[in-house]
């Protein structure tokens, strides 16, 4: 297993840019249309299946599953997402606003306990920074030496 | 007639915003300032000062939020497309996930409790370090508030990705894939856009930590959430 030498990783995608492109948006509105109709088919396809079953699995995580093994088998190509995927996750943060404007109903617990909500999150981010850094470092590292 | 004038009122008002708020943080570039912490803000304010309650705010928000599943859905995209990196690493990869997520979990939850924080506020915890449209699927499941959950999570990956990448280097945790891989798990989206700027192998390790902690945990959540509390 190569784990050196990061040349390797030139097929390393990334799909984050966010904020740009808001032309390309509007040229493409129809395509966009119907892929996110796709995308909509394959979360109710998700969420009936956990209700149906009682599985205590959110639809949405369910639906990532579906599409990711349609993506492998061939059934679905990633030409026909792209369009849509771009764009709903660049603006992904827009659907966190009506819900986090929520808010405005625990004002008070917030305010009663909001400094006791710094530790917890605190160090719980700092330990999965070091568990998964260390975890992965370490590994990475053991596996090169035995290459060598 | 009144409803349907106050949520699209409501609507045009979030969307209208949410885009001036986009301008803003290109504008100031001050990495705390998120578009969704400036928009929240804002319009908790406009309804506030206008007497507008969550009540009537509630039907739009419905509207609002119809795409979220299907963006959500989106994500094994790009995990699709990283498929031969997740394919090579995969030991790594998994057992970093495996570890970082118990581990973070763990800590929130049980410091939480330690803290003498009420049940829900603990139980909203638990999803911090995921992606929020899973966050907010997973709470509802496990019993905390999805809106409680968001604040979390954004306070997560503010922090995450202000002070992560230093935390990292300071703990001698220098390989790409590592450091990437971390960002994602522990910062979600925003983790995997601030290391994004150290690389591309970076930031697509970070997207895919970030998918896979997701699913990870919204398995193992609805039995070992219950088990810590």
């Amino acid at each position: 297993m190569h784990l050196g030498g990061y040349e390797e990783y030139e097929y390393a995608k990334v799909y984050w840019e966010p904020l740009q492109d808001e032309g390309v948006f509007l040229k493409n509105i129809l395509k966009i249309v119907g892929q996110t109709f796709l995308l909509w088919v394959i979360y109710y396809l998700g969420t009936l299946i956990v209700n149906y079953f009682h599985i205590p699995l959110p639809g949405s995580v369910l639906g990532i599953l579906i599409l990711f093994v349609l993506l492998s088998i061939g059934v679905i190509k990633e030409q026909w997402l792209i369009a849509a995927v771009n764009p709903l996750l660049k603006h992904l943060s827009f659907f966190f606003i009506p819900i986090a404007v929520e808010l405005m109903q625990w004002g008070d617990l917030f305010i009663k306990k909001g400094h006791l909500l710094f530790l917890p999150l605190v160090v719980s981010t700092l330990v999965a920074l070091l568990a998964t850094g260390g975890v992965v470092e370490l590994l990475t590292k053991s596996n090169k030496q035995v290459k060598e | 007639m009144q409803s349907l004038t106050m949520t699209a009122f409501t609507i045009l008002l979030t969307i209208g915003i949410y885009f001036i708020s986009l301008r803003i943080y290109q504008k100031i570039k001050i990495p705390f300032l998120t578009p969704l912490l400036i928009s929240t803000t804002a319009i908790i304010l406009v309804l506030i000062s206008s007497g507008i309650t969550f009540e009537q705010y509630k039907p739009g928000k419905s509207i609002m939020t119809f795409l979220l599943g299907p963006a959500t859905v989106g994500l094994a995209l790009p995990l699709y497309l990283n498929r031969q990196l997740l394919r090579k690493m995969l030991l790594p990869i998994l057992l970093g996930i495996v570890c970082g997520s118990i581990s973070t979990v763990t800590t929130a939850v049980v410091l939480a409790k330690l803290s003498g924080l009420d049940a829900l506020l603990v139980t909203s915890m638990a999803t911090k370090s995921i992606t929020a449209p899973i966050a907010i699927e997973i709470s509802r499941i496990i019993g905390g508030d999805p809106a409680i959950a968001v604040a979390f999570v954004v306070f997560t990956g503010t922090l995450g990705s202000m002070i992560g990448a230093s935390f990292l280097s300071l703990c001698k945790i220098n390989t790409p894939v590592a450091r990437g891989l971390a960002m994602g798990l522990a910062a979600h989206g925003q983790g995997t856009a601030t290391i994004l700027h150290e690389g591309q192998l970076q930031g697509a390790m970070a997207g895919v930590a970030m998918a896979l902690s997701a699913i990870f945990v919204s398995f193992i959540a609805p039995f070992y959430i219950p088990w810590l509390l």
